[in-house]
């Protein structure tokens, strides 16, 4: 029975989409989280990663492996290229810019030919390994090791000095010049590692659905991939895998269930409206999200320092 | 060690500073005093690289203006920002491990350098894991000069180390100051607060709309009467 449950395509599908969220989720707290540039158009890079490899393996008709190794690469390239309104752009402008680009990006796969118009892309091939092909259960234990790998990375990098320089970019972008920090280089470079996270997302997503077109990278997937890291926790990975499992699977245990209650079509926009909701509270009551540094602990002894200082009149400087 | 000719910075229309040069001789502590709004901290931005600049910035013979920011720290010149601008969510010894960016060091090297400034400021050290952003201002400004230190300037920039702060804590940064200044190092030290300025510094220029008016050494312009009245209340 549990071993039934467990190779249920139905199940699997619903694990192997919440990794892929999981890889767009860690991808965008690097930027947002750990660099802090906040971005509105994760999708785009979503989109570039799932459209080059469609395109390489069905047009160009490379091996789904090649087409997968080189659409990671080639989002690498754009996502850095995409990050350079960071170096002028700050906060609100840079969320309303990512935005922006996010929206155009999407409105170029609706309406080039190389990228199927409207009608999108389809027959994208399944991967093989060792004459086998990656299905159901097989392509989510690939993913799986996709997934650890990838916070293993995100681990190393950011308890090195590359995730020292993107914290104090974060915390004081005029004051990291002024350490020697090359600001311009860190904010190319985390937007090329997290728009590359979400470009592996993107391709391995084409080969899993084998159809794709422009629907599914629009605005509602980068604005629900920010609620999902900004309520897990800006710069903790605990905080993304928690974040998006959540909300992930919050829709889908909803579907599952049919409750009578709920217009099942709807669900999406309930969902969005959720989303909404728990936002505004997590601002009000956990700024720094669940997993967030700062979280009530260390709030409740800034306060006692408070206390101190005040108790401790005498003291001046 | 440093020489500025006749540099200038415009803000669209207007004109922060006007041909102002200026000198730092190697071990010297030199002010730069003038009131809000002359040009100071323009001047200080553009010696670190921060905002683009006309005219020259010669430091051990090398041209500096147009060098990027983070170079510029990289030859040795640190600044501490006027505000202080620690890193608020950061503890007090992560703040200063943060300081060292620029240099390659082991945890070890490290750990010594930041006993050294808790012996500076003895006051960071009963606090050295308190959050940044809850220490008083007196105690931010240690921080940000422990910061700074932490890089091993060759040419330490400090930008109105006095700000907001009351009378006695004052003191008692520019005594430290006046410590750094007698092991050595080359001290450019920029302050509304002529007194406290003159008081540590070798020499001072005044800036009036970023123009230099009067440079002289620091005993002369604390005695000369135009100084006195404008500055030294
Ligand atoms: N980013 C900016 N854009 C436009 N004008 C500026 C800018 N920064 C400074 N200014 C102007 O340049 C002039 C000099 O400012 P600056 O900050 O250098 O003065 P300051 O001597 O450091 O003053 P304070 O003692 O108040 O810090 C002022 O008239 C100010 O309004
Ligand atoms: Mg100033």
């Amino acid at each position: 029975m549990v071993l039934e449950a467990l190779f249920n395509p139905y199940y699997v599908d619903i694990v192997v989409f919440l990794i892929i969220y999981i890889l767009l989720g860690l991808g965008l707290n690097l930027i947002t989280g750990y660099a802090g540039q906040v971005s509105l158009g994760h999708a785009a890079f979503f989109g570039i990663g799932a459209y080059s490899s469609a395109i390489l393996s069905v047009k160009a008709d490379l091996n789904p492996w090649l087409a997968i190794t080189l659409a990671i690469v080639i989002t690498f390239v754009i996502s850095a290229i995409l990050g350079l309104p960071s170096l002028r752009v700050r906060e609100d402008f840079l969320a309303i810019t990512t935005l922006g680009m996010g929206l155009i990006i999407q409105s170029f796969f609706k309406n080039s030919s190389i990228t199927g118009g409207a009608y999108g892309i389809d027959s994208i091939p399944t991967p093989s390994l060792f004459g086998m092909k990656l299905e159901n259960m097989s392509y989510l234990i690939f993913l799986l090791i996709v997934m650890l790998i990838g916070i293993y990375a995100v681990r190393r990098m950011t308890q090195s000095r590359i995730g020292r320089a993107w914290m104090v970019i974060r915390e004081d972008d005029i004051v990291a010049q002024s350490m020697g920090i090359n600001t311009t280089y860190y904010k190319v470079l985390v937007f090329a590692i997290g728009g590359a996270y979400a470009g592996a997302a993107g391709a391995l997503f084409a080969h899993k659905v084998s159809f794709i077109s422009s629907d599914s990278f629009g605005f509602a997937v980068s604005a629900t991939l920010l609620s999902m890291v900004v309520i897990g926790g800006l710069g903790s990975i605990r905080g993304t895998l928690f974040g998006v499992s959540v909300l992930y699977l919050l829709p889908e245990f909803f579907r599952l269930f049919q409750f009578t209650f709920i217009d099942m079509n709807y669900l999406d926009m309930y969902k969005m409206m959720i989303y909404g909701l728990l936002m505004v509270l997590m601002m009000r009551y956990r700024p720094n999200g669940i997993f967030g540094k700062k979280g009530a602990k260390k709030v409740m002894t800034k306060r006692l320092h408070k206390k101190k200082a005040v108790k401790g009149g005498e003291h001046i400087a | 060690m440093l020489q500025i000719k006749n540099l200038n910075v415009s803000y669209g229309s207007i004109h922060a500073v006007r041909n102002l040069s200026l000198e730092v001789q190697e071990g010297e502590a030199v002010a730069l005093i003038g009131a809000n709004g002359a040009g100071k901290t323009t001047t200080v931005n553009a010696i670190s690289g921060t905002i683009p600049s006309k005219g020259s910035i010669i430091y051990q013979g090398k041209e500096l203006n147009g060098l990027a920011a983070h170079k510029v720290v990289k030859e040795g010149i640190v600044m501490v920002p006027e505000g202080r601008r620690i890193f608020p969510k950061l503890s007090v010894v992560n703040n200063l491990i943060m300081g060292a960016y620029a240099r390659k060091t082991s945890k070890k090297e490290l750990q010594q350098e930041i006993e050294k400034i808790f012996v500076l400021f003895p006051r960071l050290a009963e606090r050295r894991s308190q959050m940044a952003g809850t220490l008083s201002g007196g105690e931010q400004q240690m921080l940000a000069v422990g910061r700074a230190m932490m890089a091993k300037p060759k040419l330490l920039i400090l930008d109105e180390p006095s700000m907001g702060l009351a009378p006695i804590v004052v003191k008692s940064i520019f005594s430290t100051i006046n410590r750094i200044k007698q092991e050595g190092l080359t001290i450019l030290l920029i302050e509304q607060n002529a007194t406290m300025a003159l008081s540590v510094a070798d020499r001072g220029y005044v800036l009036e709309n970023g123009e230099i008016r009067f440079h002289d050494t620091a005993k002369n312009l604390r005695e000369q009467d135009v100084v006195k009245k404008a500055y030294l209340g």
